[in-house]
């Protein structure tokens, strides 16, 4: 089953692919399948000896361009719609073991560099409406593969969080004629508590009320609606301040904290999202401690209200003290 | 068809709209149609509008109709026939009309009878390439056909009964017209009265209006017409104002031996237009215009007017974005549009339909010639059909007419002409002011009868332009006659629907077609939406140029409604709004107005921005006024705020103070006068550390709230830097000290850069060396004569914005240029370096290697070249920007350094660029490996 439903009580869309109970789930490493193909007898998803970024289709999609209609049939309260979009998978390297540390600032602005290049390909597209590039890593936030790798989704429509941010940017925009986010930068840079890191055109910094213990928002300082949108200069600091934050992530417990990177960035449906929308990039690790995770219960699945153990002025002093090499 | 029988109701009216026989082609008589086949066609309507777009030239109208009763006297009226109408009822010829947009009656007495009746009417729509074309009355029919020689669009002819037809009883004494001069002091009902009768007649007029009845006695001799005046006085009755649009009535009949012969019900309102100096005053109040000008044409019934409920939708939704004027543009509209105007409060400008293309040869005085004496009934005939209307405030009775051979405004002929026409208008209506020929610029000298002077300022979101048409507002500042921009505006392209069975008017094919040749790299969508951003932007900027000269009455912006193949409308074709268009045009129409007079919309992070501040007052003075400028909406955030004021705000008038902070400009006033545009300080500011856009706000606080609020997008720039070497080629001291502008060193090594207008036979040569080294050359701006000499083969083109079409430019996905963003129509980013001309092929391709500012124009004649590209030429690359930097740069413009900076950089550090290998795995998925690649070139 590969369908989108919509929840009559929400009004958000999930996606159902039922096929990929089926995919590959922590492999050793010698059957990884992201490593490259060294031997054409063991053809791996990327069908070179070697290469320093690959992207492919995802061989189990939620979302594909050509869709198979809905199982079932929507009605009354309850929408169906194929399941349209796109999911590819961004390899960061042939090695099987780096991260984006050890890759270092020059290769992580090629990944930089992709995802812009995805984001303009696949916002061209008619039916996709929002391209969400991510990482998920660790098992600890549900990889299955170790492999250094992160993902783009092309939704067929802004997916819940991201609609959420821009419509209270939206909103703010309409109330005081300024981008939301411009004005969090100018804050945090003012106040600087919860600043973890910055560079000439990019700032880290713990969010004012961050869901999760150790969040951090990488934000554009300039007005950038996309990855797009970004320079060169801009694209080297991303990516150099990208590194810099998994650094200090991973030298906060001492072991590579598994985290969720999301990309948030302008919708790509006809929609005037220029003055609204300002890129972001989230990390949302999922440790409170060393040996502690932050478990979403009751009232952060019950009643989506988020309760967080450590201040954040506290969190991101410790992640500025992280030592970092 | 059969006879239907016609109802005629209870004020002896009987329509005979509806369906009628249609037979295309000339008959050599009535009774010849017999012969054929009719096809069905409504009326009123164009038959244009009914599916006959090709059709000119001779077309038959017939229909029957069936009366039992048809004593009294009886006349049968064409609301209006374009173009020359020959009727005829039961086969007597009643007459003809040639005025396509006018009323026109004839008795019908005689001919019509009991039982069956046949009308039938001859009409002639001549075409373009007919002399009987040039002798009529038209506005945009058959216009510029030479530059949209694909027919059919607007400027087709059109053909048919497009209003609607009557029938109607009266007694032997009809009213001709009724005229209410509409003035409160001296209120006056001027009534004409015509006698059908065989002998000499008796009759009692009688007039009631604002609660007042004048009765007088008429004598009338067969077929002669009688004008008689019922004064009325002055009058306290509620006049008629824009925010109060009270409409009164006038009652009046005329009896014959005890009964009422006819009568007539005429609306009007109470006040007054007249001028004072070089300003026109509006029940004594000064006036300032805030129009927008309006074509008449529907995507469903082509060049007439639409339903009442349209035409109420339309006007308000102008009156929402501020305009308090329609300018409604050559064509006499149906009197449904000026009804709604009256009851709406929306003032009219209204132009008469004499326009080019016209006979010139055959201009004269009334009766000269058959196109002057059309003219002059064109002129009289309108006036007199709309002069009722309370919101009617000038009359156009030409429009831009000898624009194709303006040498001879200065003729005999033209000149008896003109004066012909203003006399006819100010017979018909001495209550208004007179616009003679609708002008491209004010010229005093040749306006030789009318009260009023124009400009026609068409440009684009150019520096240059703006202080072009700021400069021509001082040189006519001090005519003692009002002057009005008449016509401005720029383009924006509509998003048009998809349509499985496009109309001819749709442009979608063509957008969509000619961005995927362009390499726009968006959706067409996007770039849609981003010319509306680009058309707000220029319309509200040229908007404040007349806003801020006070000797300017007010401005007219074309247009209200994009028409087919003119993209300036603020509503497109289907009247869906292009919504940054309309917002800025908004801001632009507040009643108070503050501005700044920014010289560009690029500045520099970190540097001083510093503006002169004009506020516009269109309402009552305002006393204890605050104007605070800032950056962004907010407060700063604490600890932000410099405590510290840095140098003043320039010149300050009387009874002014102000603060200025790095954050913050304040003005303060002590009064702002009435009615007045002025400047009233200086804002200084220092630009936002962070590039990007950055709102500059402006707020005009008075009464103790916000009153106005203005703002400008400030593109943001990085602070130029190249600090590398560089060899110049070309003697060009300008070129060396823009560079030096942005910290580059020339010199003896470093990538060469071909100084602006300097490549030549002798710096060719040298270039074409460089780059067999494998080195970067960077052409700056050269003129199209230099393109032989490019080291390949390019073709140069000028960028014209011939017949007002703007040329659109957009950055590609390269991001060769840090300083402009990435896949962005642009704005105003560019507006003070604009390209002259730009590159329209390469090496026998339409784009170089790595387009990066692209150029396109849609219509007419499309163009696409590139702005800013380079191209690989032997084993270097050549860069070329056809933006002109140089002297912009040397002193100091934002957007000229930046750009310097950004291509020296380029050209001293090869790019990294994204290189792909695509492949397909096994199953068919999409794979692909990306790595950096470097430019060509050292």
């Amino acid at each position: 089953m590969t369908e989108r439903r919509r929840d009559a009580l929400t009004g958000e869309w999930r996606t159902f692919a039922t096929h990929r109970q089926d995919r590959t789930f922590l492999p050793p490493a010698e059957h990884c399948p992201l490593c490259p193909t060294v031997e054409s007898s063991s053809p791996t998803e990327v069908p070179w000896p070697s290469f320093e970024m690959a992207v492919f289709d995802n061989r189990f999609p939620p979302l594909v361009a050509d869709p198979p209609p809905p199982e079932v049939a929507g009605s009354g309260a309850y929408r169906v719609e194929p399941a349209a979009g796109a999911t590819e998978v961004v390899v960061y390297a042939d090695d099987h073991r780096a991260t984006l540390v050890s890759l270092g600032p020059e290769r992580v602005r090629l990944l930089v560099d992709v995802w812009a290049e995805r984001y303009a390909h696949l916002g061209d597209r008619d039916d996709i409406a929002y391209v969400f590039a991510f990482e998920n890593r660790g098992e600890a936030v549900g990889v299955t593969l170790h492999h250094p790798h992160g993902q783009i989704y092309g939704y067929p429509e802004v997916p819940p969080l991201p609609a959420r941010e821009l419509d209270v940017a939206r909103r703010h925009l309409d109330q005081n004629g300024t981008c939301l986010q411009c004005d969090v930068v100018a804050q945090e840079r003012s106040e600087g508590s919860r600043l973890v890191a910055e560079n000439g055109a990019f700032v880290a910094f713990v969010p004012f009320a961050a869901r999760f213990p150790y969040e951090v928002h990488v934000v554009v300082r300039r007005h950038a609606p996309s990855v797009l949108d970004l320079s060169d200069p801009d694209r080297d600091a991303l990516a150099s301040l990208l590194v810099e934050v998994v650094e200090r992530y991973d030298a906060l417990f001492g072991f590579p904290l598994p985290y969720v990177m999301s990309v948030h960035q302008a919708p790509t449906d006809d929609g005037d999202w220029q003055p609204v929308s300002h890129l972001h990039i989230e990390f949302t690790p999922v440790h409170r401690a060393a040996n502690r995770l932050k478990y979403l219960a009751g009232s952060e699945l019950g009643a989506g209200a988020f309760l967080n153990d450590v201040a954040p002025e506290q969190a991101a002093a410790t992640l500025r003290s992280a030592r970092v090499d | 068809m059969k006879a239907g029988v016609l109802r005629v109701d209870e004020h002896g009216v009987a329509s005979l709209d509806g369906r009628w026989e249609f037979f295309a082609g000339d008959s050599s008589s009535l009774a010849g149609l017999d012969a054929r086949n009719p096809e069905p066609i409504d009326v009123p309507g164009l038959w244009e509008a009914q599916g006959r777009l090709e059709l000119d030239g001779v077309a038959w109208y017939r229909r029957r109709f069936s009366m039992e009763d048809v004593s009294g006297w009886w006349s049968l009226t064409f609301g209006g026939v374009m173009d020359i109408a020959d009727v005829w009822l039961n086969g007597v010829f009643l007459g003809s009309n040639d005025n396509p947009f006018m009323p026109f009656s004839f008795d019908a007495t005689t001919a019509l009878q009991r039982g069956e009746n046949v009308v039938a009417v001859r009409v002639f729509d001549p075409p373009v390439d007919h002399p009987e074309h040039l002798r009529l009355a038209h506005g945009k029919q058959g216009w510029a056909n030479h530059m949209f020689p694909s027919r059919p669009s607007l400027y087709m002819t059109y053909g048919g009964i497009w209003q609607s037809v009557t029938l109607r009883r009266h007694g032997a004494v009809v009213l001709a017209s009724v005229f209410v001069n509409g003035d409160p002091e001296d209120l006056r009902i001027e009534v004409a009265l015509e006698s059908r009768g065989e002998y000499p007649l008796e009759a009692r007029l009688g007039v009631r209006a604002i609660g007042r009845v004048v009765d007088q006695d008429v004598q009338l001799e067969p077929d002669v017409s009688v004008r008689t005046v019922a004064r009325l006085g002055r009058s306290d009755a509620a006049r008629w104002h824009p925010g109060d649009p009270v409409l009164h009535t006038a009652l009046v009949d005329v009896v014959v031996d005890g009964a009422v012969s006819d009568r007539a019900v005429v609306r009007f309102g109470l006040r007054t237009v007249r001028i004072e100096g070089n300003r026109l005053l509006v029940n004594d109040e000064p006036y300032r215009m805030k129009s927008v000008l309006v074509q008449g044409f529907r995507a469903d019934e082509l060049y007439a007017e639409g339903k009442r409920a349209e035409i109420q939708e339309e006007v308000r939704a102008a009156k929402a974005m501020g305009f308090n004027t329609l300018r409604l543009h050559i064509k006499a509209f149906d009197p449904r549009y000026l009804d709604v105007c009256d009851e709406l409060g929306m003032l009219l400008h209204c132009d008469a339909p004499v326009a080019e293309p016209i006979a010139h040869d055959e201009l004269g005085a009334d009766g000269e010639s058959v196109t002057a004496t059309r003219a002059v009934a064109a002129v009289r005939r309108q006036i007199e059909r709309d002069r009722n209307h309370p919101s009617v405030i000038l009359w156009s009775v030409m429009n831009e007419l000898c624009l194709e051979r303006p040498e001879l405004r200065d003729s005999v002929r033209y000149q008896r002409f003109a004066r012909a026409l203003v006399a006819a208008a100010r017979q018909a209506d001495p209550t208004r002011p007179i616009i003679e020929n609708d002008w491209v610029e004010p010229d005093p000298e040749r306006v030789v009868a009318g009260d009023v002077l124009t400009a026609h300022w068409y440009g684009r979101l150019h520096a240059e332009y703006l202080d072009k048409v700021e400069q021509a507002c001082e040189r006519w500042s001090g005519e003692q006659r009002p002057l009005f921009v008449t016509e401005f505006g720029d383009w924006g392209l509509p998003d048009m629907p998809r349509l499985p069975d496009p109309p001819f008017w749709d442009a979608r094919g063509i957008y969509s077609a000619a961005l995927a040749e362009t390499l726009w790299p968006g959706r067409v969508s996007r770039f849609l939406t981003e010319t509306h951003r680009y058309q707000g932007l220029s319309d509200r900027l040229q908007a404040e140029v007349f806003r801020r000269c006070d000797d300017i009455g007010g401005y007219c912006l074309t247009e209200l409604t994009d028409v087919p193949y003119e993209y300036n409308g603020l509503l497109d074709l289907h009247r869906r709004p292009k919504p940054i268009a309309v917002a800025e045009m908004t801001r632009a129409n507040q009643v108070v107005l503050p501005m700044l007079r920014l010289d560009t919309l690029v500045v520099v992070a970190g540097e001083l921005v510093e503006a002169p501040l004009h506020v516009a007052n269109d309402g009552p003075a305002l006393d204890n006024v605050e104007i605070h400028a800032r950056f962004g909406d907010l407060e700063p955030p604490p600890g932000l705020e410099d405590p510290v004021a840095p140098a003043g705000s320039g010149p300050e008038p009387e009874g002014m103070g102000g603060r200025s902070s790095e954050w913050s400009s304040t003005v303060r006033l002590a009064r702002l006068q009435a009615a007045r545009a002025a400047r009233v300080g200086t804002v200084v500011l220092v630009a936002p550390d962070v590039p990007g856009s950055h709102d500059l706000v402006l707020r005009l606080y008075a009464g103790g709230g916000v009153l106005a609020e203005n703002r400008y997008t400030l593109h943001v720039v990085a602070p130029p830097a190249a600090p590398v070497p560089v060899q110049v080629l070309g003697d060009a001291a300008v070129d060396r000290q823009a560079l030096e502008r942005v910290l580059a060193s020339p010199g003896e090594s470093g990538p060469a850069i071909v100084a602006e207008g300097c490549l030549h036979e002798r710096t060719a040569k040298d270039v074409a060396v460089r780059l067999d080294r494998g080195e970067v050359v960077v052409v700056l701006a050269q003129s199209i004569d230099a393109a032989e000499h490019y080291p390949v083969p390019v073709t140069l083109q000028a960028v014209s914005t011939e017949w007002g079409s703007s040329v659109f430019r957009f950055t590609t996905d390269h991001g060769a240029l840090p300083s402009m963003p990435r896949r962005n129509l642009l704005v105003a980013e560019d507006s003070t370096v604009q390209a002259h001309s730009v590159v329209t092929s390469v090496d026998a391709t339409a784009f170089p290697d790595t387009p990066v500012v692209i150029a396109y124009k849609p219509v007419p004649r499309a163009m696409t070249g590139t702005v800013v590209g380079s191209h690989r030429v032997g084993g270097g690359r050549l860069i070329f920007c056809q933006y002109r930097l140089c002297e912009r740069a040397a002193v100091g413009d934002g957007a000229a350094r930046a750009l310097l900076a950004d291509l020296v950089r380029w050209a001293a550090e090869p790019r990294r660029l994204l290189h792909v290998d695509r492949a397909r795995l096994p199953d068919g998925r999409r794979v692909a490996r990306y790595s950096h690649a470097t430019e060509v070139g050292r």
